[in-house]
């Protein structure tokens, strides 16, 4: 017996808009995305250890399913969210966006959940074994900034990690609408900390500086 | 309750729940052959840890969390730094300076079937090591003439035993020295060597 997937969206959502830039207005920038993960089916969790979906092997059937796994995979193409996330804040913050100027060459490295394996989610059901049980959810990229002349000026790994502690309760159901409701949650979370920490980052910005204007 | 009774008969049985602290092993190096042009560079290895969760559990089997005891992202850059000298470059500061930014590093144990058959010595399953590395290199003035990122995975069956470090250490070693060979094996990785001097 073969489960399918969850699917769950996981748009860019920020706390309002960022403050604009000084000189903003006189760089043009473009973003061009790479996707460097290595998923299957561009899962974004399982009710498996995170690292898993990493793993170039396929999961072994009978254990999982006794434990009623399942994967969950992303409606949305996340790298393509994440790169016009960026573009969308790039623009609030007063930068033009256009080709032949700065480009912001993004490679997504990771986004996915971490969830404890189906037996530490049975022993919280049952509260047989006390645990701190979360949930992590991770989003990581390089971000590159090459000037007009396909020269790098700035590169730099980013990485978010936000963690909901604890999420199991004794009697729960592991597989409420709950539980995908805080996966979504907390994805976009981690989508929005490592834009912000981007577009914040003072680095970054005297990089567009160097190589946005003409 | 069935999965608890299991988890908690089968870590009566192997006596190992809990964490397991285990060296990371430093990547061994072969004789790999001279890189043309490497006796006129001068390249520095720096290592930086980026990892979500630095000094955290590596992975977990069944009932064993592993714990690396040392520093992996240390371990690698001097992996890093054997390999450039094996192959004739001076590992030195002030050319070409190069950072290993470790960003993932994970052991999962993949059984072949439930924990209830696990008895000491059974096959167990498939440990799968990935090793994940952001490789930059820059110019004496810290201009990025390079950055790459490489993935790699090592995987061997494993047994059902009161530990499984050993198996950790075995398939980490193989992921580590892939990822190593790998990036300086990178032509574009040797380009930015020399253009970095």
């Amino acid at each position: 017996m073969s489960q399918e997937p969850a699917v769950i969206d996981v748009p860019f959502e920020p706390h309002g808009l960022p403050p604009s830039v000084a000189g903003a207005a006189a760089t043009t920038v473009s973003v061009s995305v790479t996707d460097l993960r290595n998923l299957r089916y561009d899962w974004v969790a399982s009710a498996i250890p995170g690292r898993l979906l990493d793993a170039p092997l396929p999961i072994h059937s009978s254990f999982y399913e006794t434990y009623h796994e399942t994967p969950i995979k992303a409606a949305n193409d996340v790298p393509r969210t994440i790169a016009d996330a960026l573009r969308g804040q790039l623009a609030a913050q007063g930068y033009r966006i256009g080709p032949d100027h700065a480009d912001i060459r993004i490679g997504v490295i990771r986004f996915h959940e971490d969830i404890p394996s189906a037996q530490t989610m049975n022993n919280c059901f049952y509260n047989l074994i006390p645990e701190t049980v979360s949930v992590v959810a991770i989003a990581a990229a390089l971000v590159e900034v090459v000037d007009a002349s396909d020269r790098p000026v700035f590169v730099k790994y980013y990485h978010a990690a936000h963690k909901v502690t604890p999420w199991c309760s004794p009697g729960q159901p592991i597989w409420a609408p709950s539980l995908l409701s805080l996966y979504r949650t907390n994805l976009i979370a981690a989508m929005r900390d490592m834009v912000g920490q981007i577009i914040g980052d003072s680095h970054f910005q005297e990089a567009l500086a160097k190589g946005g204007r003409p | 309750m069935k999965g608890a009774v299991i988890a908690l008969a089968a870590c009566a049985l192997l006596t190992a729940c809990g964490s397991i602290r285990f060296a990371v092993p430093y990547p061994s190096v072969g004789t790999p052959a001279r890189t043309p042009g490497a006796a006129n560079e001068i390249v520095n290895v720096v290592a930086k840890d980026d990892r979500t969760d630095p000094g955290g559990a590596v992975g977990r089997n069944g009932w064993q969390t592993l714990v690396p005891s040392n520093d992996p992202a240390g371990a690698l850059a001097g992996g890093m730094r054997a390999e450039l000298a094996a192959r004739g470059y001076t590992v030195a500061p002030g050319h070409a300076q190069a950072t290993l930014d470790l960003v993932s590093f994970a052991v999962d144990f993949l059984p072949n079937d439930l924990p209830l058959q696990a008895s000491p010595g059974a096959p167990g399953g498939t440990v799968i090591a990935t090793v994940g590395i952001i490789v930059i290199v820059r110019d004496p003035v810290a201009r990025p003439v390079f950055a790459h990122y490489l993935q790699v995975h090592a995987a061997k069956p494993y047994y059902f035993n009161t530990s499984n470090a050993p198996d950790a250490r075995t398939v980490l070693s193989e992921a580590m020295q892939s990822a190593i060979t790998g990036m300086i094996a990178d032509p574009a990785f040797q380009q930015a060597a020399r253009r970095a001097q």
